[in-house]
């Protein structure tokens, strides 16, 4: 919805179709990313579904956003070989923010992955304090790298609309935190297929979105050449 | 909330600390970078006024080709790609919008090539 936002409102022009396709990947990761802090693998007071449901989502819409990211920036790579001048020291800032940004998801998914987090915490309550730093500073330097682009989000009120979406997720753990106290949801009953079934909804989550994004660059690319 | 404290204070140094560091890294790398080829045809850009681009025809601020300033100096050195990029895709996308017909805007290899 915040890409679409984007798109319909005061909208930029196309370039190619492959171009904003690779790039509209790259917004959709950012959104997914942004989902992941709605979606923590933390229970909730009150889980809407079961709730190792949302602990398998939460990884699987990880795995969901650097594969988008991997699309954003293999795409764009290929279709302009020269843009491997924005992975330099010299590239500016926010092309520099952008390429922390996914440096640093490989390494929170790394890090994340049951076996590290073993070696590298103990204890749980470090990791979850790292995990929430990494992704916060992700989210950051997402969206330095998103508004400093200055293409698609190309006015201050999608600035700020992107900027609040970064600020709303960064908030929901910290406030998430609270409810931890009455733990209801280890009285739900749990089914074997919950991780089974969150990747069927991620595959799906990803094939809609990019089969929408594919639709969108195509329509914008020929609108803009009529 | 001292967890949530300790995070922003953690989140708070990490990002001064890039915003300290990419700058002064960006800066040597921009100015030793070689600059990328570039064609530009005047011949379809004669509705442009001069001075849009020549700037030093009215404000006298230096003399010779573009880069022989923006290169060489060193305060405006490390900003000649975002100078240059924001010149002609700022005017391209705003005739686009208008017309749908103007010059490159994203597409690098439209304008960084040899002749």
């Amino acid at each position: 919805m915040p890409l679409l936002l984007t798109l319909i409102y005061n909208q930029a022009p196309g370039i190619s179709i492959v171009w904003d396709f690779g790039n509209f990947c790259g917004f959709a990761a950012t959104v997914i990313m942004a989902l992941l802090f709605w979606y923590s693998s933390r229970p909730k007071y009150f889980p809407t579904f079961d709730g190792k449901f949302f602990i398998a989502l939460h990884r699987h819409l990880g795995y969901l956003s650097m594969f988008l990211v991997f699309m954003h920036v293999g795409i764009v790579l290929i279709y302009e070989p020269l843009t491997i001048e924005y992975l330099t020291l010299a590239s500016p800032y926010y092309m520099q923010c952008g390429v922390v940004a996914a440096c640093l998801i490989i390494g929170i998914i790394y890090t994340a992955t049951s076996k590290t987090r073993k070696i590298l915490w103990p204890n749980y309550r470090f990791f979850k304090f790292f995990h929430y730093v990494l992704s916060v500073a992700i989210l950051v330097l997402t969206l330095f790298h998103i508004i400093d682009s200055r293409f698609y989000v190309n006015n201050l009120s999608k600035q700020i609309f992107w900027a609040l979406i970064v600020i709303f997720a960064c908030i929901i753990p910290i406030f998430s935190r609270i409810n931890q106290k009455n733990r209801v949801w280890e009285k739900i009953k749990r089914t074997k297929s919950s991780s089974h079934q969150s990747r069927v909804a991620c595959i799906l989550v990803g094939s809609v979105t990019i089969t929408i994004f594919l639709l969108i660059s195509i329509f914008k690319n020929i609108v803009t050449t009529i | 909330m001292t967890s949530a404290i300790k995070s922003a204070l953690v989140i708070a140094v990490f990002i001064s600390a890039v915003a300290k560091i990419l700058p002064v890294v960006h800066e040597s790398a921009a100015r030793k970078r070689p600059l990328l080829p570039v064609v530009f045809d005047h011949n379809v850009h004669t509705d442009t006024g001069c001075i849009t681009c020549h700037h030093n025809f009215s404000d006298d601020t230096g003399a010779g080709s573009c880069y022989s300033c923006h290169k060489s100096t060193p305060e405006i050195s490390s900003q000649i790609e975002t100078m240059f990029h924001d010149l002609c895709r700022d005017c391209h996308t705003e005739k686009r919008i208008d017309t749908s017909d103007a010059g490159p805007m994203r597409r690098c290899s439209l304008c960084h090539n040899t002749p």
